[in-house]
């Protein structure tokens, strides 16, 4: 490979990833305030362009075209830099996706390890913005996000881990071709409930919105955040939503395997039929309380994953070497 | 405006209880101790006490079950007066206890340490007349802004308004601190106040609540009042008793046509006018009605603190239904002014007891789907069970009333037990009680109080017989010279009317006795030791209305 | 009671901005400013800032029987630093009103005002002799760009008052477009 093809792969490769955020989020939120009219009776956007289409468009341009506010007394650098770091691991994350067998920038023979240890970057810029705002909301808002995070991160790997072990790859190709025959939700169904709790927990959504709890902290982290640099967060946390859920589609619900259609849409379909119940959710429940949500975590996932773990790995791998 | 003149003592013959009551009070020292008529004056017994006296009085009475309705000052131009009402739970015997300062030197007691319900009452107190009462650990502006130096209902007062010093717009941090004297932590590290308000997406309005946390967990709160003030009882002086009716429709929002009720009910008591049986009916659908649409708003809002957005949009669409009734009826949809005195100010309209008639229907639907939504939902549960617990004698000390008492255990309701319309005899319905006191309490009370405020319209529409909608009234409505209270239990407790009358077209004086500024009140007892996500569910769960606190 | 007696935070003429962040463009490029303005227009996001009876009005008008979010201005942000448009729904007080022009110079241009209800354009029915507390009307302390009469005003009133706001940023004629 000679280093103009790398180049121009590379620019390829980033225009691909880049768009795909900005075009995703901009759904994303559409369809979250069209299903969010559905549930609540309502009509959602309908006036800027056909079905509201352009509603998210509009408010996109708009959030451009704000005053960027720096508050006086806040800690200029680390408020500068953390809606970037928040945003960073988004494309990182959408990189490492593959859509279908050879489809996506790169399918990692660790690609199961690499969203997990990237994915936690975001939460250092949620850190960082908490801290730098100088505004006591901000501070407890990070401050649960981080406890949360880090809490729920441990079943989420717990039960990932169980899905390694069937699977014996952590390349997500060869996740969803160990799903050929029978999805991995039905083998493993209480590794499924667990990942995807915890990967609502992870994205911050109701019921586990607390660190943005908008009846409690106002704004939570991104309080004083104005402008581009609030959009960036909301791009961060709905990409955050598409990619979990294409990991839940990859690891639980066979990826692209499908018949009859292709296998990209196959994938794209049961994607945002992830999304979509992460949607329903977040629009049905009340939020849990910060040592609930703690307890919750430690005292029944996190036990349950172990259990988990132990038992498939004694059914599934019992007695023969790997 | 003598003593005399405003209660019949001597023609009426005390009953066992009162004579038991009657020889309590004269056990206290106090003077002028009076049976007074209570149909006429919605008051039972009158005594007079001074600065000696008060403390002691007020603890007998603590101790023999009373609770603390309101304090409220009066000018009598020259000399101050505090009149404080106390009730029991079991019946409607109210003792009106006077305690005259003079202008110049008016000095009280506290009795803070007896009713700590008597907190607020006494600063709103000092704010308005400025009687210092003696003892008060924190006898700083209530309603005004902290930089104030007039006192607005003192007759002397012509309406200068409020100065805004340039350097003064927010309280110094320092003074704050000093001020909520909370002392539970060691002071080695620095404390953390968080402040929520005035602007605040669960604060219910302007409400500033200023939190004293440690991670978070909540070590005590004051709130902040005020940032609705408006006045509404210096107006209620210049006002002819016609025009004060629509302000009661923007004291509380929520409930318009029980605001209207309550005070065509003191305007009845005090002139002696009844309102015809056909207006009796209606009054009851409508404000029934008007009950159901509130603890609607209850249930949205709270649900919204509790982080569900969905039950808050479900609820105003069945809200908007009522209002569409209420529009139709009598022509607004918030502000109707519609329960006048002596009924009411329209007949309604030909359609009304069909339309009320399908939305009883709608209603009977949409309540059980809530309960399956809400009230069932295990998260729900989580976030209210044992949260925010008041105790009976918690709430009879803060004169805690409405669903928030009912909801600890207390089986009081004005509909019942000081009953302002014969209606509420005759119908069938429970008072809905619950025991635990917390917020999940609170909130079955009002979930039932729905169902039970249903099958009430639904009785009240079958009494709407033929007739005038409306008695008689003289063009110049007067009210003869004297002091009358009057109490209805509005959908968030009891709203009590207090009217001095000098006999004229305009009050001498009218206070509003409003429900939610003692459950507000309580709230402030019950933050210590919860948590930030707590104290916005204690806060949603007693359901304030802060104009109508502020007023 | 007169005008002179009441003192009131000071509201500069051309206080529509903060210091930062505000320079007047040296090139205008048009078409940009009414892609800009058309964005602004369809996408309003109230502050979730309710002080009175209006207020109730404003949240029956984003419930599901009006739904402003129709029109892009449903989405309530609770922070001002991510709202564009302040509907100041009741009565302002002396009290609240230093509060209403820090949350107004917290908002991030260009930003809108709503007046909602008598109260917030003249201190409506408690505007009175001898009242001490109501301010007479909010645009003594922010520029308001509409006024929606009415004690309440029904939430038609409201959407028609996003209307015509949004009219006005498409021609430029709010507070906020005049630099």
């Amino acid at each position: 490979m000679s280093i103009v093809e790398i180049i121009i792969r590379l620019i390829i490769a980033f225009g691909a990833v880049f768009t795909f955020v900005a075009l995703n989020a901009l759904f994303l939120v559409w369809l979250e305030r069209k299903v969010s009219a559905l549930i609540q009776q309502r009509l959602g956007p309908t006036e800027v362009g056909p079905a509201g289409l352009l509603q998210t468009l509009a408010d996109a341009v708009k959030l451009m075209g704000k005053e960027l506010i720096t508050p006086t007394a806040v800690s200029r650098t680390v408020f500068f830099l953390a809606p970037i770091i928040a945003f960073l691991p988004a494309p990182l994350l959408v990189a490492a996706i593959p859509i279908a067998k050879g489809v996506g920038v790169s399918d990692l023979n660790v690609g199961a390890l690499y969203i997990l240890a990237i994915s936690n970057i975001a939460l250092l810029g949620i850190l960082m913005a908490g801290w730098s705002s100088n505004n006591k909301y901000s501070l407890l808002g990070a401050m649960r996000a981080v406890a949360q995070n880090i809490s729920y991160e441990i079943p989420m790997l717990l039960s990932l881990l169980a899905i390694i072990l069937m699977a014996g790859s952590m390349k997500f190709s060869d996740i969803v071709k160990a799903q050929e025959t029978v999805p991995f939700v039905l083998l493993q169904p209480v590794a499924f409930i667990i990942y995807f709790i915890c990967s609502i927990a992870e994205s911050n959504r109701t019921p586990f919105d607390i660190p943005e709890a908008e009846s409690e902290l106002v704004a939570g982290y991104h309080t004083e955040f104005t402008g581009m640099r609030f959009a960036l967060f909301f791009l961060a946390e709905y990409t955050q939503v598409f990619v979990l859920s294409a990991i839940v589609t990859l690891l639980f619900l066979g990826g692209w395997n499908g018949p009859l259609l292709p296998p990209a849409v196959w994938f794209f379909l049961k994607t945002y039929l992830v999304i979509f119940v992460v949607m329903w959710l977040r629009w049905t429940y009340p939020r849990l309380r910060s040592d609930q949500l703690m307890n919750f975590n430690w005292k029944m996932l996190l036990p349950a994953a172990i259990l988990n773990l132990l038992i498939s790995s004694v059914i599934y791998r019992g007695g023969f070497p790997g | 405006m003598s003593d005399s003149e405003t209660t019949v003592a001597l023609e009426i013959k005390p009953t066992a209880y009162q004579q038991q009551l009657l020889d309590l009070l004269s056990s206290l020292h106090l003077a002028g101790i009076q049976l007074s008529d209570f149909s006429k004056t919605g008051v039972d017994f009158d005594a007079v006490a001074n600065s000696e006296t008060l403390p002691a009085a007020a603890s007998a009475l603590r101790d023999n079950g009373f609770a603390l309705d309101c304090i409220l000052g009066i000018d009598r131009n020259p000399g101050l007066e505090a009149v404080y009402l106390f009730r029991p739970f079991a019946d409607g015997a109210r003792v009106r206890i006077r305690a005259q300062v003079a202008p110049d030197r008016a000095l009280l007691p506290t009795i803070t340490g007896i009713y700590s319900g008597a907190d607020w009452y006494e600063r709103e107190v000092h704010d308005m007349f400025g009687i210092v009462f003696e003892g008060h650990s924190h006898l700083r502006p209530l309603l005004l802004p902290h930089f104030t130096n007039f006192h607005p209902l003192r007759k002397n007062f012509h309406g200068s308004p409020i100065v805004i010093p340039e350097d003064t717009v927010e309280i110094p941090e320092v003074d704050l601190q000093a001020a909520m004297k909370l002392g539970q932590t060691d002071r080695t590290h620095r404390d953390f106040f968080l402040n929520m308000g005035p602007q605040h997406p669960s604060t219910h309005g302007v409400l500033r609540i200023l939190l004293h946390v440690e991670g978070e967990e909540v070590l005590g709160g004051r709130c902040h009042l005020g940032y609705s003030h408006r006045g509404t009882e210096k107006l209620a002086e210049k006002k002819q008793y016609v025009q004060i009716l629509p302000y009661t429709d923007r004291m509380d929002y929520l409930a318009p046509l029980n605001y209207n009720w309550g005070y065509a009910a003191l305007l009845e008591r005090a002139t002696g006018i009844e309102s015809t049986p056909r207006a009796e009916a209606i009054r009851v659908a409508i404000g029934e009605l008007a009950r159901v649409s509130s603890h609607l708003v209850w249930l949205g809002t709270f649900m919204l603190d509790l982080g569900a957005i969905t039950p808050f949009l479900f609820c105003f669409e069945d809200r908007e239904r009522i209002l569409t009734v209420f529009e139709r009826a009598t022509g607004q949809r918030m502000t109707t002014s519609y329960i006048v005195v002596g009924g009411v100010r329209n007949d309604v309209y030909d359609g009304f007891i069909q339309d009320v008639r399908d939305l009883l229907d709608y209603m009977r639907k949409r309540l059980p789907e809530y309960d399956r939504l809400v009230m069932t939902n295990e998260i729900f549960l989580q976030r209210t069970r044992g949260v925010g617990v008041i105790t009976a004698q918690q709430a009879r000390d803060q004169g805690v009333t409405g669903p928030v008492l009912r909801g600890s255990g207390v089986d009081f309701d004005l509909r019942r037990d000081e009953p302002y319309c014969p209606l509420y005899q005759e119908l069938k319905w429970n008072v809905v009680v619950e025991q635990e006191g917390d917020c999940l309490a609170r909130s079955r009370v009002r979930m039932r109080e729905m169902d039970e405020s249903l099958n009430l319209i639904e009785q009240a529409l079958e009494r709407i017989e033929e007739g005038p909608y409306r008695a008689k009234i003289p063009r110049n409505f007067k009210v003869n010279a004297g002091e009358y209270y009057s109490a209805t239990e509005g959908p968030r407790g009891m709203v009590g009317w207090y009217l001095v009358a000098d006999g004229s077209m305009t009050p001498y004086r009218l206070k509003v006795r409003v429900p939610s500024f003692p459950n507000l009140q309580v709230v402030e007892s019950l933050i210590p030791h919860s948590r930030v996500a707590d104290v916005v569910a204690i806060l949603g769960s007693v359901d304030v209305v802060i104009p109508e606190i502020d007023r | 009671m007169s005008d002179e007696h009441r003192s009131l935070p000071v509201m500069q003429p051309d206080s529509g901005h903060t210091d930062e962040g505000q320079i007047p463009p040296i090139v205008r490029f048009l078409p940009l400013q009414k892609a800009l303005d058309l964005a602004r227009a369809n996408s309003l996001w109230p502050l979730t800032f309710g002080i009175a009876c209006c207020a109730i009005e404003m949240m029956a008008a984003s419930a599901s029987r009006y739904d402003t979010d129709r029109f892009g201005a449903g989405v309530f942000r609770n922070s001002p630093r991510q709202a564009d448009l302040m509907i100041v729904a009741g009565t302002v007080n002396m009290k609240m009103a230093p509060i209403i022009r820090r949350l107004y110079d917290q908002m991030p241009a260009p930003k809108y005002v709503i007046a909602l209800g008598s109260c917030a354009i003249c201190g409506g029915p408690f505007d009175q002799d001898e009242n001490y507390a109501v301010v007479q009307g909010v645009d003594k302390v922010v520029p308001v760009d509409i006024f929606v009469p009415g004690c309440p005003p029904r939430p038609e009133a409201l959407i028609n008052a996003i209307l015509e706001l949004q009219e006005r940023i498409k021609s430029g004629q709010t507070h906020s477009s005049r630099v």
